[in-house]
């Protein structure tokens, strides 16, 4: 156990260098100056040659991409990620104050998914080709098939502008996120649905659950208590999946709902061309899901007694 | 009987401990106790949608994203007022010397920062100084034409300047950086620490990326706002500020410097009985311009020809639903010197075009198309959607007009950073651009696009030559307004001679706000927001 989470955190930190050597080089390929670009939101106006200048002097815009990078590197170890260039503020205390919203989001997305996506599976699995089967399997062709921004919008018409019960913006109490979950979290229920169903399909025929059915075992025992376990290992890593692609901050629905996460704050930084907010943001994205990936690993084994790690 | 597998439990007892996680992390939604107004005692909170937080408020910067902000808690000496005239704020009265070399301001006096700090000679002075003369400021004109602050006595401030220069008053009312901040407001290593002005609004509370709220000052020197609370409430995606005015969770929305409305959203605004429609004349004109340096448009006769082949009544009515007017010069008529010398010189004639075109050499080829030395006549325009959001389809018109003489347009879409690159190397034909508007025009937008010296041309080159540097260089100088008006028309003469650019349009300034608000008066600039006599009524 040891020796393995030594290998992948060794691993990680290769992964981390990589991203971010990559994701600073790529900001040079972008088109424009970024010490003109940041200037011109500023300023509204094409500077002058000094104001360039002072700027590239301030934020070390003057040296090479490479000797920016060594020094971009040798201040994040120490913590220090820089000053944003739009804010003027430090760049961990700008990414703090955005990530609870963001973990808030996936989080109780995540919930909803776990909530809707398995039951309908279940349903689905048990009662093969029945109605219910059919029903729930068009939901999930529906769900997976519409974009998520046009749900979003579909729903604030409905609850925000029609029935006044939902708020149509903003992070304000546990009302102001049903919203924005529902619009994220319905195409990965369905998907999650689809998945359950298959899984279990799968189990439906193996040997233990035959053997359960010899001990005269109650439908629901056999399902609850030998097809579900089974099936324990693809939900978690796909619900795992789901909470990290959205913990990276939902760019789409954190905008349209006003909503003051990563996300949200990613897509303002990227127009300013904030070079040290891109840095530390891919960081902490490229972070996320190698830490969750970890957590999943080390979930395996409390799931499943017959995996070891090494 | 009943019984959870370990495993199952294990799952679950994961999935809680995430979810607790983040609720432990999630913001503390505190509600704010929303105070009365002082002036009438009534709890009444006004939310305007703003597009974009409001970054750092510090006047004397650029970190700053909300010029409304900004223009609610800090004071000019001057304000600029609907019809151009300067009005008194925090100098009861002015007066210029005969050679227009020596400004003398009387402050008003009792006036006091919302610390307690007294406003006086001495903090009008050291707020001067954050900007006077100081390489970051030096695109705005009067920063560098200051060669002395004096004071003589707490309430009177003088400005010498080094050349005369009209403009002075009307670049004392800009927002930034020129507006006054309390000097206790900057730490011992001049870092800015706290907003603090002479407004009649307070910071009270700031969520960055949320809002920002502002309450009255009870120190203000002026008249209480009847409001009691005003929230900047952070969206943005336009459609979802059309969303939460709708449902009235905010009460205005649109402006240039709030957070746009869509042009497709204004009729369903208009339709909702709710909702009131507020469009009044705006200052600024959007513009094609020209790379004058470049072939075809170093002729005369081309770049006349195409002012005549664009229809701008066309673009206003299908790009802008009315909501903009069809430009009669460079400049709108609410600017101050504008005057039309022929209003209706370059009315839409696609006739008049090809002859010009004719005359410069382009020839119809088979097709229709021009041909000029056994070149065809192509043009390409660069836009920035993110800047200009009507930029394609205005565009597209365009291309289509211009089709009808014989020229073939391309568009290129271009992000900031590729407008940056291409103005700075001067490798484009045509752009879209705009006027800076009140408080700033005439004068900069002048000096800015059409001037060898200004910021734009600089670089790209939009126009310039030795005669129009002349006749504007001498117009800023001058002392007496008679001499100023027959100077400024001159150069409107000039600008239309010379078809140094194509004026497509006059902006609207349109806001949607609440119908049970009363009395909101549009405030002399967009950069500001008057909610001095807002009330609501409730519904």
């Amino acid at each position: 156990m040891v020796r393995f989470l030594l290998k992948r955190l060794l691993g990680s930190v290769l992964v981390l260098m990589l991203t971010s050597f990559l994701t600073f080089e790529l900001i040079y390929l972008a088109p424009g100056d970024p010490a003109t670009v940041i200037l011109m939101q500023r300023l509204g106006r094409l500077p002058n040659p000094e104001e360039v200048a002072r700027i590239e002097a301030e934020y070390g815009l003057d040296r090479s991409p490479l000797r920016q990078y060594v020094n971009w590197t040798s201040q994040a170890i120490r913590g220090n990620f820089g000053y944003s260039m739009r804010s003027s503020r430090p760049v961990v205390q700008e990414l703090r104050t955005r990530l609870s919203p963001t973990l808030l989001l996936a989080g109780a997305t995540t919930l909803f998914t776990l909530l809707i996506g398995v039951p309908i599976g279940f349903l689905a699995a048990i009662r093969e080709n029945s109605v219910w089967d059919h029903l729930t399997r068009s939901f999930a062709l529906l769900g997976v098939s519409i974009p998520d921004f046009w749900l979003a919008f579909l729903l604030i018409l409905v609850f925000s502008i029609g029935l006044r019960w939902l708020p149509t913006h903003g992070l304000d109490g546990a009302k102001s996120l049903i919203l924005p979950v529902i619009s994220l979290g319905v195409a990965n229920a369905a998907r999650l649905s689809r998945l359950t169903r298959s899984y279990l399909l799968e189990v439906k025929f193996q040997d233990y659950i035959r053997t359960a059915r010899a001990k005269s075992l109650q439908e629901w025992q056999i399902w609850w208590r030998h097809a579900l376990p089974n099936i324990m290992i693809p939900l978690l890593t796909l619900t795992v999946n789901q909470f990290s692609e959205i913990a990276a901050g939902s760019v789409v629905i954190e905008t349209l709902f006003a909503l003051p996460g990563i996300g949200q704050f990613y897509v303002v930084s990227v127009r300013y061309n904030d070079i040290p907010v891109i840095q530390a943001t891919v960081l902490l994205i490229s972070t996320t899901f190698i830490l969750m990936n970890l957590l999943t690993d080390i979930a395996y084994v409390l799931l499943d007694p017959r995996i070891r790690l090494e | 009987m009943f019984r959870v597998s370990r495993r199952v439990l294990s799952f679950l007892a994961l999935n809680l401990v995430v979810l607790a996680l983040t609720i432990a992390c999630s913001p503390k939604t505190g509600q704010l106790s929303s105070p009365t107004s002082p002036a009438t005692g009534i709890e009444q909170t006004f939310t305007v949608a703003i597009g974009e937080d409001v970054g750092v408020l510090n006047p004397h910067t650029y970190d700053a994203h909300s010029f409304v902000a900004l223009a609610m808690i800090y004071e000019p000496l001057v304000r600029y007022a609907e019809d151009g005239g300067i009005q008194p704020v925090l100098a009861e009265s002015w007066q210029a010397s005969d050679d227009n070399l020596t400004w003398t301001f009387k402050l008003r006096q009792g006036v006091a920062f919302q610390d307690g700090t007294p406003f006086n000679a001495e903090a009008a002075k050291w707020n001067l100084q954050q900007w006077i003369n100081v390489a970051d400021h030096d695109w705005l004109p009067l920063s560098t034409q200051i060669a002395a602050i004096e004071t003589p006595d707490s309430n009177t401030l003088v400005l010498r300047m080094k050349e005369p220069y009209y403009a002075t008053l009307q670049e004392l009312t800009l927002v930034r950086p020129v507006r006054f901040l309390s000097p206790k407001a900057m730490d011992g290593q001049g870092k800015f620490t706290q907003p603090v002005g002479t407004g009649p609004w307070k910071v009270a509370d700031y969520t960055p990326d949320q809002k920002l709220v502002l309450t009255p000052s009870e120190t203000y020197w002026g008249e209480q706002p009847t409001l009691s609370q005003v929230v900047l409430d952070v969206i943005p995606d336009p459609q979802t500020r059309v969303a939460a005015l709708i449902s009235q969770e905010v009460d205005l929305i649109g402006g240039k410097y709030l957070g746009g409305i869509p042009v497709e959203s204004i009729s369903t605004l208009q339709n909702n009985p709710d909702v009131e429609v507020l469009t009044a004349d705006g200052t600024t004109t959007y513009l094609i311009q020209m790379n004058y340096r470049r072939s075809p448009f170093d002729d005369v006769r081309v770049r006349r020809a195409l002012n005549y082949a664009i229809d701008r009544d066309a673009i206003s009515r299908q790009v802008f639903n009315n909501l903009a007017n069809p430009a009669q010069g460079f400049f709108t008529p609410n600017i101050p010197y504008v005057t039309y010398p022929d209003a209706n010189l370059y009315t839409y004639n696609p006739d008049q075009a090809r002859v010009l075109l004719q005359e410069a050499g382009w020839v119809a080829g088979d097709n229709g198309a021009l041909i000029k030395d056994g070149a065809p006549l192509q043009l390409t325009i660069m836009i920035d959607t993110e800047l200009f959001p009507q930029a394609k389809s205005m565009t597209e018109v365009v291309q289509a007009e211009l089709r009808q003489v014989g020229i073939e347009l391309q568009i290129r879409q271009v992000n900031s950073g590729g407008r940056a690159d291409a103005l700075e190397s001067g490798d484009f034909d045509m752009t879209i651009g705009v006027t800076y508007g009140a408080p700033y025009d005439p004068h900069s937008s002048l000096k800015d696009l059409f001037s060898s010296t200004g910021e734009g041309s600089d670089h790209g080159g939009f126009y310039a030559d030795a005669e129009l540097d002349r006749m504007i260089d001498q117009v800023l100088k001058t002392t007496d307004d008679g001499d100023r008006k027959t100077q400024y028309s001159k150069i409107w003469q000039y600008l239309d001679e010379k078809a140094v650019a194509i004026p497509v349009l006059f902006s609207q300034r349109v806001y949607a706000l609440n119908k049970s608000v009363q009395g909101f008066d549009l405030a002399g600039t967009e950069y500001e927001l008057d909610l001095q006599g807002v009330t609501k009524t409730e519904s």
